[in-house]
């Protein structure tokens, strides 16, 4: 055999062996793959997902209830930090910020105060003037998501 | 108009802003197909940089400049017939039936597998930053010039993040207005749509290649690699989509970079240094640069090394010139796209990301974490370290028959990406163990899935030397580098 022939079949061997290798991994790690992704269809992840989307989607059609997309409304001085994420989470792509230095038509917020007609619990609440010019606390409705929040936390 | 039909239509849309221009850098191929909703993505992020920084409607400016690079691409043709698409598509040597058979059938496999690898969807999932971030910033993309600054300046919404590069906010946003169906749930569709283009991008990536070996040998034996292919390409659209689970289908920006930046390795590193290749490169980075932070630095770094394998390529004088110009100023756009966004930022005064070093002397610790945190989601360099050894030792010459890229081009993309998350982790202030926890299942998605792509690419080349004998054709062109 001469040193020519016995290199090709070198390389073919090689190339055999890198090629079930390499098959064989990419097959195991695919299978696994789809396991993972399988994952996503369990109960629990999907009742969980159900719970958050009805959650914010309750925020928002509370926060609805009180304003319209074009009505200046500002975050409560002292939101907590919980609540501002909520808030922005659920309101704060479509509402629109009074500009600093002006007054807001209300101040929006977000408490925490369990029973029906919340949302896990939660309400929106607008602080505004009422007719007569005294500010008047005001909560949001038309929406509820029953139980004690606050939903279960999607990974990060 | 539900959620699937403005997912749909919106896809269509983001096509045609960017089908000219890809077609022009890439030609008539299908990965044009896949890659023009992601460069239609590009032109929503630089018109949402404009809408920041100049005013007007993000959807006007999002016409205007794929307008902008629609007639520049016509004038282009019509300057340099040659270089029109048409004309240059290549055919195929020998039975095209033949060759083509198997990679039809891996095409096939890779839309079934795109197809399973999206059944994620049908959970109604809205990831954390999804809502707190990506939503919410495309909600303000729409509003008019003075209340989109508000939203971006004001302290009272308390996230810095909100200066993140705007890609998945402004694909959504366009999205958003050209439907009229403003919601969550319509993002993070369309996301998961356009990284399983990229993911398609992938396995097209690998039935070229193999397609590519197919040329080296007649008869039914040549067929080997193309039908190694065809399974390999389906496994990387499935791996990619288990790596990038659950964030694949929650809206969330990690798998846009992870997965584009990885495609600027495959195209741009690794793959045989055609213009096509090099353009599919360019357009992925930029993606990848304008998805997220980590993205805009990784995607630096792989165009540094597209730019350090293309100088080691250039003809001699007089085209030297020309094609250093071209090379220098491909590089000057994509970063320029990439900076865009920043720019717009930094100009407007709006919030940004505050990150104080953590001390010196606490680099150590933290990169001892960094590293005990990465290794259960980075196994598969280990095996693609064993098959690049092997590889290298034993396969190399058929390696350079198939002009693929030196494994070390590849290495160094994969290790650019690692390097800039590592070095974000390690010099950080934040605690190290809770942001490793929360992180790194996003943040190893890029150096996993270009460790798979290294497997994949040492194993279409290992089915091209078990096919073995001595070539009967040549492939055109130069030897790899």
């Amino acid at each position: 055999m001469s040193a020519r022939l016995r290199s090709s079949l070198a390389i073919t061997i090689a190339g055999v062996v890198v090629a079930v290798i390499g098959l064989g991994c990419l097959g195991l790690q695919a299978t696994r793959a789809n396991a993972t992704i399988s994952a996503q269809r369990s109960a629990s992840v999907v009742a969980d997902a159900r719970l958050d989307a009805a959650y914010y989607s309750c925020v928002d059609r509370q926060a609805r209830s009180l304003i319209t997309p074009a009505t200046p409304v500002a975050y409560r001085s002292g939101a907590s930090l919980g609540e501002a994420v909520v808030l922005n989470k659920a309101v704060a792509s479509w509402i629109t910020l009074s500009p600093p230095g002006t007054a807001p038509d209300g101040w929006l917020g977000l408490r925490h105060i369990g029973g029906p007609g919340t949302c896990l619990g939660d309400v929106v609440t607008l602080r505004a003037r009422g007719a007569d010019g005294s500010w008047i606390l005001r909560t949001g409705h038309g929406a509820s998501v029953p139980g004690a929040g606050p939903p279960p936390a999607p990974p990060l | 108009m539900s959620t699937l039909a403005a997912a749909a239509l919106g896809l269509a849309l983001l096509g045609v802003l960017g089908v000219l221009p890809v077609i022009a850098l890439l030609g008539v191929r299908w990965l044009s197909l896949v890659l023009s909703p992601v460069a239609g993505a590009i032109v929503t992020g630089l018109a949402a940089a404009a809408a920041l920084s100049c005013g007007g409607p993000l959807l006007v400016w999002s016409w205007l400049l794929a307008g902008l690079g629609a007639v520049l691409t016509i004038a282009w043709w019509a300057w340099r017939p040659e270089l029109r698409p048409w004309p240059r598509t290549p055919k195929a040597p020998g039975d095209a039936t033949a060759r083509f058979g198997p990679l039809v059938l891996g095409g096939l496999l890779s839309i079934v597998a795109a197809g399973l690898s999206l059944r994620g969807l049908a959970t109604p999932t809205v990831g954390f930053d999804t809502r707190a971030l990506w939503s919410l910033r495309a909600g303000w993309m729409l509003h008019d010039h003075q209340q989109m600054l508000l939203d971006f300046k004001v302290p009272e919404f308390l996230i810095g993040q909100s200066g993140y590069p705007p890609l998945v906010s402004s694909e959504a946003a366009f999205i958003w207005g050209m439907t009229g169906l403003h919601t969550a749930r319509l993002e993070v569709v369309v996301v998961a749509l356009i990284d399983m283009l990229c993911l398609l991008g992938l396995a097209i990536g690998i039935l070229s290649l193999g397609h590519r070996a197919t040329a080296l040998r007649d008869g039914w034996r040549g067929l080997l690699p193309a039908a190694a292919a065809a399974i390999v390409a389906p496994a990387v659209v499935l791996i990619g989509a288990g790596i990038t689970e659950p964030f694949l289908t929650n809206g969330y920006a990690d798998p846009m970079w992870s997965l584009s930046a990885a495609g600027a390795v495959l195209f741009g590193l690794i793959l045989p240094s055609t213009r096509s290749n090099q353009a599919a490169a360019v357009v992925l980075l930029t993606a990848a640069g304008m998805s997220k932070q980590e993205g805009m630095f990784t995607a630096l770094c792989i165009l540094g090394l597209i730019v350090a394998r293309q100088l080691g390529r250039l003809p001699r004088a007089p085209r030297r010139s020309a094609r250093l110009l071209v090379l220098l100023a491909t590089a000057g756009a994509a970063v320029g796209a990439m900076a865009a966004w920043p720019t717009a930022i930094a100009i407007t005064g709006s919030r940004q990301v505050s990150s104080p070093l953590s001390a010196s002397s606490t680099w150590v610790h933290r990169a001892h974490a960094v590293a005990t945190g990465f290794s259960p989601s980075l196994h598969v360099l280990a095996v693609a370290l064993a098959v690049s050894i092997m590889g290298g030792l034993l396969l190399r010459s058929t390696r350079r028959r198939l002009e693929l890229g030196h494994d070390l081009w590849g290495w160094a993309g994969l290790t650019a990406g690692l390097v800039v998350v590592g070095g974000v982790l390690i010099t950080g202030s934040a605690a190290i163990g809770p942001w490793i926890e929360g992180s790194v299942h996003r943040v190893t998605q890029f150096p996993a899935i270009t460790g798979w792509l290294i497997v994949a690419v040492w194993t279409i080349v290992g089915a091209t030397a078990a096919a073995g004998g001595t070539p009967t054709e040549a492939v055109p062109g130069r030897s790899a580098t």
